[in-house]
């Protein structure tokens, strides 16, 4: 016998390369948007206002509110904002807050700080979209963040702080919201090939190995094998139990042996 | 040599419509029992009529018996029959001259020498091949007209024209059934506090034998692809005959069959057991627990028989994509890849329906976006990690007990019961499924109920248990990874690790500016991103199998 060869030509393969590539663009476009986004905000916008200090119980001296105006106008760019202090009565200090506020900005967002030395009470005001920044719960935690300050009496320090955290809270808003684009961005791409994924590779489920097909006659159980006779006696009852469904009602009742048993605890 | 018209001495194959012997010249037909008895006849002393017919199957022959009729049909097999090699892959194939049209069914391999030697041990029984090419390439079309990201080569009409028609050995193990013990239960009795379950014994008396238990004897074959192309139809099977593989290639059997001497009777006991269930649960409603229950089995005999198949092997990445279609039945089983470009497209496309979902409903806080993806994590850890073990699986051939008792028969004497079978990705998915949405639903529900106080804690607890679980993973594979060539599933898994340890870190520093908080969910994302397109490859890789060497292949007889 001869030692021939036989060679075929085979029909083109795909090019294994396409697919990874094309995953790689991908991935690289999706790094390149989220780049520019992140760096986009950075082009701030220039500050347009002050601080707005009323330091009307005179409880800082020019020095300190001078510092607060310098340290803080920065929240003028998200917002107007204003540190009143007063010693007079009102209608409460949340209510001189919105006072304040309506008197001095109208519809235009706000963030009003009050330093009330007759109703010793700390206040933040803020309205409009300034209240999407700076929540109600942000007020209440910045507040308790910052009472004792004010309880000691060192004012400049607790403004500090509660400005200090104000901006912090306008910043990070800032800087979140783009981000959050692009989280939801990355989710959806995430989730989008997990989906497929998971759709994908639950839809190639293979057939299970054929076993029985019981319902069919019992010659032809098995696949092609074919199967001996099954003749059946009457089962007998090894043992009888009641499970209780309430776990507190106590012990199983019944016994070994024999056809069923009665009995059986009771509950509660 | 192949087979001779004896009208026109033209070429004549088997011709599967009429079930006969056919001349390609002159279209004389010849049934193949009369072709063999005239031909074998003409130069050997051997009675004409040595097989009775299909009628002879239900009496077992057992293995290896010498008889005249055997050595006879073998000799002559071995007149008809050329050997051939793959010269890329190692395997030895049986066939007629006229079967060179075709590929290596276990490499794809395009060339296939003919080698010198005698032909190998041929069966005692075979059924021929009922599905024609042309049929069987209309049934993997619609096996596949629904699938999707499908490779385009897998649609691709003059590719399928390279199915070759291979007969695979197997062994039909004839099992005896002895006592049966066999337990059921019954609720008899329900009320709201309780539930009266009676235990019962069920007496079963087995008569007789549970005949033709198949298992397949090559060595090479994949014995997952051999278990799930089955059933084949006993009535179709026939007295070996060399011409019914005119046309087509055979394989030899060199699996020693004591290997699957267990294995066929834990099937025969299995299956008479879940026959009792059904009988039972029908006239007594008693459900047979089928753990407890057993028939003891015995193997008597087997005996060696060949079942056909149309193989499509398409080689891929250094790697073999099976397909192959039941030559009686027309059931087909195929390795499905998936298509990274399509399956990107997809994605894209999923991606920005998302996208849109969650601008319009969604704002995503820097919690949420954490336990987004920590869950995901998790079930990415998961994927990769079945994934892996069945690529693990595919390289050291771990559930192919043919493969490890061809190469030591001690494995086949001791023939371990089971056959260890691990799930597939799909399985383990739907198994765990309820666990998932477990987890999923108790998310969501913390996510609408649950005040802004205990979200943290969950995603603590979440935190926690993704480390823990990557941990675990990551340890798997690493153990796994000793015995496989693939670095993928690593690269992978660790990906994973690193994404979930950052966002289980911002979980527990929680930082204050939300900014930080968001811009770290948004790496841990990216990293799972690409995490996720790795992972697809390694999917890949684990519904394809390595390319075989079979150049140390050996002969059992
Ligand atoms: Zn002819
Ligand atoms: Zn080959």
């Amino acid at each position: 016998m001869s030692n021939r060869m036989y060679t075929l030509t085979r029909p083109n393969m795909i090019n294994r390369r396409t697919g990874t590539d094309l995953l790689k663009k991908s991935l690289l476009l999706v790094l390149g948007v989220l780049i520019i986004c992140t760096f986009l905000p950075a082009v701030s916008v220039l500050a347009a206002n002050q601080l707005v200090v009323e330091d009307d119980a005179d409880i800082l001296t020019p020095d300190e509110e001078a510092r607060l105006i310098r340290d803080y106008s920065a929240i003028t760019e998200y917002m107007g904002a204003a540190f009143v202090t007063t010693d007079v009565a009102s209608a409460g200090t949340s209510a001189f807050a919105e006072d304040y506020a309506i008197s001095h900005y109208g519809n235009s967002p706000a963030v009003i700080f009050v330093i009330d030395m007759y109703d010793r009470e700390l206040y933040i005001y803020s309205n409009g979209t300034a209240l999407k920044t700076i929540t109600r719960a942000d007020a209440r935690a910045i507040t308790d963040n910052v009472y004792k300050s004010a309880s000691r009496g060192d004012y400049y320090e607790c403004a500090d702080r509660t400005f200090s955290q104000i901006l912090g809270k306008c910043r990070g808003e800032r800087l979140a919201r783009p981000v959050k684009h692009i989280t939801n961005a990355l989710i959806a791409v995430l989730c989008g090939i997990l989906l497929n994924y998971y759709l994908t590779v639950y839809s190639r489920i293979p057939d299970p190995e054929p076993r029985t097909k019981g319902e069919v006659n019992v010659s032809v159980t098995r696949q092609m094998a074919s199967m001996p006779g099954i003749s059946l006696a009457l089962p007998i009852v090894l043992s009888s139990v009641k499970h209780y469904k309430n776990r507190s009602s106590g012990g199983s009742g019944g016994g070994g042996g024999g056809h069923s048993g009665g009995g059986g605890g009771h509950g509660f | 040599m192949g087979f001779r018209c004896a009208n026109c001495g033209g070429n004549i194959l088997f011709d599967v419509d009429s079930q006969s012997m056919k001349c390609q010249h002159c279209g004389t037909m010849i049934s193949p029992d009369e072709f063999e008895v005239k031909n074998s006849s003409t130069g050997e002393n051997v009675p004409g009529e040595y097989f009775s017919g299909p009628g002879q199957a239900g009496e077992s022959m057992t293995a290896s018996a010498g008889s005249a009729e055997g050595t006879s049909a073998a000799n002559y097999a071995g007149s008809v029959l050329t050997l051939f090699t793959c010269s890329s892959c190692g395997a030895e194939l049986q066939g007629t001259e006229d079967s060179q049209v075709g590929f290596c069914p276990y490499c794809g391999g395009q060339s296939l020498l003919k080698a010198p030697g005698g032909s190998r041990a041929m069966p005692e029984r075979l059924i021929p091949f009922q599905v024609s090419k042309d049929r069987c390439r209309e049934l993997f079309q619609n096996h596949t007209k629904k699938v999707r990201y499908l490779p385009k080569i897998l649609r691709d009409a003059s590719h399928l024209q390279n199915f070759t028609g291979i007969y695979m050995p197997y062994y039909e193990y004839d099992v005896e059934m002895g006592a049966s013990s066999i337990v059921g239960t019954k609720v008899v009795e329900s009320t709201p506090r309780y539930d009266k379950i009676n235990t019962y014994r069920i007496d079963a008396s087995v008569n007789g034998q549970y005949c033709g238990v198949p298992y397949d004897a090559s060595q090479y074959y994949d014995d997952e692809i051999a278990a799930r192309i089955l059933p084949f139809d006993m009535k179709k099977e026939r007295p070996f005959r060399a011409a019914y593989l005119s046309g087509f290639y055979a394989d030899a059997s060199s699996v020693p069959a004591e290997t699957y001497y267990r294995d066929a009777e834990e099937t025969a006991s299995d299956d008479i057991v879940a026959e009792v269930a059904r009988k039972v649960k029908m006239q007594d409603g008693i459900t047979v627990e089928k753990n407890s229950s057993h028939v003891e089995a015995h193997t008597r005999s087997h005996h060696s028989t060949m079942f056909p198949l149309w193989f499509l092997t398409w080689r891929k990445n250094n790697r073999v994509v099976y397909a192959v279609v039941n030559g009686e039945s027309g059931k087909v089983v195929s390795d499905l890849p998936v298509d990274m470009r399509s399956f990107s497209l997809g994605c894209a496309a999923f991606a920005v329906i998302l996208f849109l979902i969650l601008e319009l409903l969604f704002q995503p806080t820097p919690l949420i976006t954490s336990m987004v993806s920590l869950v995901a994590g998790i079930l990415m850890a998961a994927s990769i990690n079945s994934s892996t073990k069945r690529i693990f699986e595919k390289e050291t051939h771990a559930n192919d007990k043919g493969w490890t008792a061809g190469k030591d028969p001690k494995i086949a004497k001791e023939g371990s019961a089971t056959r260890k079978r691990y799930p597939t990705v799909a399985e383990w998915l739907r198994k765990h499924l309820t666990s998932f949405l477990f987890v999923l639903a108790i998310s969501i529900s913390v996510l609408i109920n649950g005040s802004a106080v205990n979200l943290p804690i969950v995603s603590v607890f979440i935190a926690l248990g993704a480390v823990l679980y990557l941990f675990i993973t990551v340890r798997k594979i690493l153990g796994w990874q000793k015995s496989m060539p693939q670095r993928r599933p690593l690269a992978a898994i660790l990906l994973v690790a690193a994404a979930v340890i950052i966002n289980a870190a911002i979980v527990f520093i929680s930082p204050v500016n939300d900014a930080w908080y968001y811009m770290g969910d948004a790496a841990c994302i990216l990293i799972l991103i690409i995490a996720a397109a790795i992972m697809l490859q390694v999917y890949n890789i684990s519904t394809t199998r390595p390319l075989p060497r079979l150049f140390d292949r050996k002969e059992v007889q």
